[in-house]
């Protein structure tokens, strides 16, 4: 087992009990920074297999933005048993099938599934591929990218803008 | 779980990350040895009500902690997160920028490709910029007014 691999299960075993964590917690907050060891996990199992751009995907959008999203999520629901880890859980067994018929499902597409790397695989950084082509063929895709920012802009300030008198 | 383990097993792709990699090392050991020396010879002090108040002296503290927020805090984190993404098409513009070869096609020097490119991150912040004009202009981040 090379360096490499050390690494990516290192990174696996990061991700796997941040995962962990973030289910079993009680508490909603506690629950919400395992979340962020977990998307740092990913990000590393990122960079590990050379998708250097995605890595950096992870922590800018992920660790940075979805989680700050949720944690003022909690900020805005405030006291309820559930944030603070009071409320009795029910529909367990129910809970349990549905995840355990998920994960079987996923499973059986990870097993079936063939990871063959194609011969444009290469150990080189993405990022400047991908900005290339950000700016080459996809240029209309990408001005729209900065539309599609500014509706969902006004959009959030729309809805929590005060009734004008 | 074989397959799981090529993309791990290519060649050489770790060692562009060492620094990095030593990096998060140096911080995980820094932040643990801190704690366990701490815990070590520090002082262990008997905890009892009254240190387990937020404030030892002074009014008691009334209520919870999880009380609820304005909702104008949504509107900051969502404008946080659109400003996040922006960051995202910035990162391999400014890669491409910075190391853009002219592909001799459409653009002859590098002082044309620069120059669209630009162009092009110039109407793409000019479009996200008038979102945070209207903003502004709404009084969406006006804190002052009741």
């Amino acid at each position: 087992m090379g360096i490499d691999a050390i690494v990516w299960w290192l990174f696996a075993a990061v991700s796997v009990v941040g995962s962990l964590f973030a289910v079993l917690s009680p508490s909603i907050v506690r629950a919400v920074f395992s979340l962020l060891l977990a998307f740092g996990g990913v990000a590393g199992i990122y960079a590990v297999a050379g998708a250097d751009f995605l890595a950096i995907l992870q922590i800018v959008v992920y660790v940075g933005g979805v989680l700050v999203l949720i944690a003022f999520g909690i900020l805005l629901t405030g006291r309820t048993a559930q944030a603070l880890g009071e409320h009795e859980v029910k529909n367990r067994p129910l809970g349990i099938l549905i995840a355990a018929g998920i994960f079987i499902g996923l499973l059986g597409a990870l097993m079936k599934s063939s990871f063959k790397i194609g011969g444009n695989a290469t150990n080189e950084p993405t990022t400047e591929a991908i900005g290339k082509l950000l700016l080459g063929d996809y240029i209309v895709a990408f001005e729209f990218a900065s539309v599609f920012l500014l509706m969902a802009l006004i959009g959030a300030a729309y809805l929590v803008r005060r009734e004008e008198a | 779980m074989d397959h799981l383990l090529i993309v791990a097993a290519r060649d050489n792709a770790p060692v562009d990350y060492l620094p990095v990699f030593i990096l998060l090392l140096l911080a995980v050991v820094l932040s643990v040895s801190q704690l366990a020396i701490s815990w070590l010879l520090g002082k262990r002090v008997e905890t009892n009500e009254a240190k387990d108040e937020p404030y030892e002296c002074g009014i008691e503290a009334d209520g919870h902690a999880h009380t609820r927020f304005s909702v104008k805090f949504y509107l900051v984190a969502v404008l946080f997160i659109l400003f996040d993404i922006e960051v995202v098409f910035l990162y391999p513009w400014a890669v491409h920028f910075g190391g853009g070869v002219p592909d001799g096609v459409v653009f002859e020097t590098r002082g044309e490709l620069l120059g669209f490119l630009f162009a092009e991150m110039a109407v793409f912040l000019t479009i996200l910029f008038l979102g945070w004009y209207w903003v502004v202009k709404k009084k969406a981040l006006d804190w002052e007014e009741a």
